[in-house]
């Protein structure tokens, strides 16, 4: 058990030393060191660099399963003993449950929509595909990246006539098919006065097969020009249609229930309860000064005036004032001038220094948290099995 | 017969219940919300910067502006007014605009406030026999929440393809079918970097990795009315060009962007009401300043003569 808890501090320490250590080096060595090679081609430390940002990104989201893991351990345990405020810890805990299966269905509600233009899209690509397909080389230009699972390898060559008839066939039937299914589509509630998002995709779909069709009678004829005519405009107006689709499944996933709830639960409860919570130190401000902000000695003069100054030069009513009263005596000046010298000459020296202060503090803390300096509790863990004990039973 | 002990005014001033305090403070900020109340705002130099530096951005295709809302509910009576009248500019100016979040409670904010504003737009638009239509994917893209945010910030401003690097907006459509994102590939692609924040890490972050060894868009930054000393020193160093003071900076640019149709007396906007119920609580607040310390002075005086005292 010693030499496990041992081996994980270990490793632990290891950990943060190497990820410190990379992000050092990544931020002083230069983008590209020369080898000897050609300019440009030298050794890219941070050639990685993208991959491994994401790999910290998707261990820093675990932080929220910790989180959630952590709520359920200290208020489970209320829960289940009815301790003192239990009732609060149930509260906590339904909140959680409620929030997380909405984010949930919202999430799945999201992906839902983000596929429901697919078939359109597959059909725009098909329809470019065929365009493509009797010319050198048979892929279009955006197309050639993609992988074979999207262009099989028996499309990467020249089509022979009758298949290309043959495909042009097949797309302009699953086109009317696609049709029919989406002019059945539900017709979500659109506010705007233009045109409703599926009247444009039916219509767009509509013109979408008429324009595929006469390319296809063009193909079978050998009309070459008119055919890619006809094919190109069909792809546009099937692009213009996967453009609709995803207006319309926008609007069906607003008025869906997910998203009602979701607009509901934010907007109703935690918007509101975040912002009364913060307003409360607006009266706490004013109290606190009225009873504590006493002229008690010279400093505190100076700055019950700079503070009064700077506050009346940003509110109207007191740029009205103030500036009146300048002019009574004769001042050719404004508040609002005084309340700005004070923030960039004044503020800004002495604010500087106490941003250096405290970043060489920082960089102090930084190289003893890179080394492994400071005794933390995730160290201590497990050296008697207490400091464990406890972490578990973390809030009782 | 009992004698109650005489307390003077002084006495009583002294004493003041915190409740009367409170009360004072909920009608200075109530009243000019719930009576559209309003005034010119105080001319704000830094916020002038800000306008002027959005003014100066290219409308371009492939040109775009990052907007990071790194701000919730707790902060949304500053925050918010900041960015609705920045979006407006931008929306106005037809620059197209990111918005993306390190805070997940900006989410909400973030789906609703752009399409508000559109919204408002398109209604003026109408009246004004304007064909154009302010829309998602033309105009704006929501990335969402993300998190990680200095990792993400750090491979944001690194990477040679940004559509791959975001992958998908904040409804799940992939980012390369999102029209205004055409031609975004690096962050030379952001001319400016808007944040609004209330949170000084966050801030400092944007500021410590938004650039590369040989590009750094311009960068604007909306700040709380606390956190506005310390946002001094980033403009003084030219680090930013332009600031919003709190929600004054916003009342001012909301005037400097509305021109001559900007009325704050007859129809106050969200910026100039949010403005006028803090600066009443200001002056309420330097009010009982000034009225403690006179209490005080009377009360030392009054002891000074041997009379009445706690």
């Amino acid at each position: 058990m010693l030499g496990s808890n041992l081996m994980r501090r270990k490793l632990t320490v290891l950990i943060t030393f190497l990820a410190g250590l990379y992000f050092f080096l990544e931020f002083i060595l230069p983008e590209s060191i020369p080898t000897g090679a050609k300019e440009g081609e030298g050794f890219r430390f941070g050639k990685y660099d993208e991959y491994i940002t994401i790999g910290f990104t998707a261990v820093g989201t675990m932080a929220f399963a910790l989180g959630a893991v952590s709520i359920l351990q200290a208020h489970g345990g209320n829960v289940l003993r009815q301790r003192k405020r239990w009732g609060i810890s149930t509260a906590l805990i339904l909140s959680m449950i409620a929030s997380a299966w909405i984010g949930f269905a919202m999430w799945a509600a999201r992906a839902h929509t983000s596929e429901i233009s697919n078939p359109l899209e597959q059909l725009s690509a098909s329809q470019a595909l065929i365009l493509s397909s009797a010319k050198t080389p048979p892929i279009p230009r955006h197309m050639r990246d993609w992988p074979e699972e999207r262009v099989p390898e028996e499309l990467r060559r020249i089509a022979t006539s009758d298949e290309r008839v043959a495909a042009q066939e097949k797309l302009v039937a699953a086109l009317r098919m696609q049709k029919e299914k989406l002019e059945a589509q539900a017709k979500p509630p659109y506010e705007q006065k233009d045109r409703h998002p599926s009247d444009l995709l039916v219509d767009a779909l509509a013109a979408a097969e008429t324009t595929a069709a006469s390319g296809l009678v063009k193909l079978k004829a050998n009309d070459e020009d008119g055919a890619e005519a006809a094919l190109n405009q069909a792809a546009a107006q099937l692009r213009a249609a996967g453009a609709a689709q995803r207006k319309v499944a926008q609007l069906l996933l607003d008025d869906s229930l997910s998203n009602r709830v979701y607009d509901f639960m934010f907007e109703g409860f935690y918007i509101a309860l975040g912002s009364a919570m913060f307003s409360l130190l607006a009266f706490y401000i004013a109290t606190a000064a009225y009873r504590a902000f006493r002229l008690q000695s010279a400093e505190a003069f100076l700055l019950m005036f700079a503070a009064l100054l700077v506050m009346l030069g940003q509110i109207p009513v007191g740029v009205w004032l103030v500036d009146n009263i300048f002019q009574l005596f004769g001042v050719d000046m404004s508040i609002t001038q005084v309340r700005l010298w004070i923030l960039r000459v004044v503020n800004t020296s002495a604010f500087r220094g106490i941003a250096l202060g405290s970043a060489i503090a920082g960089l102090s803390m930084a190289w003893r948290v890179w080394w492994s300096m400071e005794s933390s509790a995730l160290l201590d863990i497990g050296e008697t099995g207490e400091e464990e004990g406890k972490a578990a039973g973390g809030g009782e | 017969m009992d004698e109650t002990p005489k307390v003077s005014l002084v006495d009583k001033l002294m004493q003041l219940d915190r409740r009367v305090i409170y009360v004072f403070v909920l009608v200075a900020l109530t009243v000019p919300l719930l009576l559209d109340f309003g005034m010119y705002p105080a001319k704000m130099e830094t916020a002038q910067m800000a306008y002027d530096a959005v003014e100066a951005l290219p409308v371009e295709k492939g040109k775009m502006v990052w907007i990071a809302m790194d701000w919730g509910p707790s902060t949304q009576a500053e925050n918010l007014p900041q960015t609705e009248v920045f979006m407006e500019h931008l929306m106005r100016r037809k620059i197209p605009f990111c918005t993306y979040s390190i805070v997940f409670d900006a989410e909400p904010f973030m789906k609703s406030l752009p399409q508000s504003i559109a919204g408002r737009l398109n209604r003026e638009n109408e009246e004004k026999g304007i064909s154009y239509r302010y829309e998602y994917g033309k105009d704006w893209v929501n990335i969402g929440y993300r998190p990680a945010y200095v990792l993400f910030i750090r491979g944001l401003a690194k990477t040679q393809d940004v559509a791959e690097y975001v992958s998908v907006d904040a409804r799940g459509t992939s980012i390369q079918d999102i029209p205004c994102m055409e031609g975004v590939k690096t962050i030379r692609d952001f001319s400016m970097l808007a944040e609004f924040t209330g949170l000084v890490g966050a801030f400092n972050a944007w500021v410590q990795f938004f650039q590369t060894s040989d590009y750094r868009p311009q960068f604007v930054h909306g700040c709380t009315s606390i956190t506005i000393p310390e946002a001094f020193i980033y403009l003084d160093s030219k680090q930013i060009q332009g600031l919003f003071e709190g929600v004054a900076g916003a009342a001012y640019y909301s005037q400097l962007v509305k021109g001559d149709s900007f009325d704050p007396v007859g129809n106050p906007d969200s910026a100039t009401k949010f403005m006028m119920s803090l600066s009443l609580a200001h002056l309420v607040i330097i009010g009982f300043i000034v009225l403690g310390n006179l209490g005080q002075w009377a009360q030392k005086r009054q002891e000074r003569r041997g009379g009445p005292s706690k």
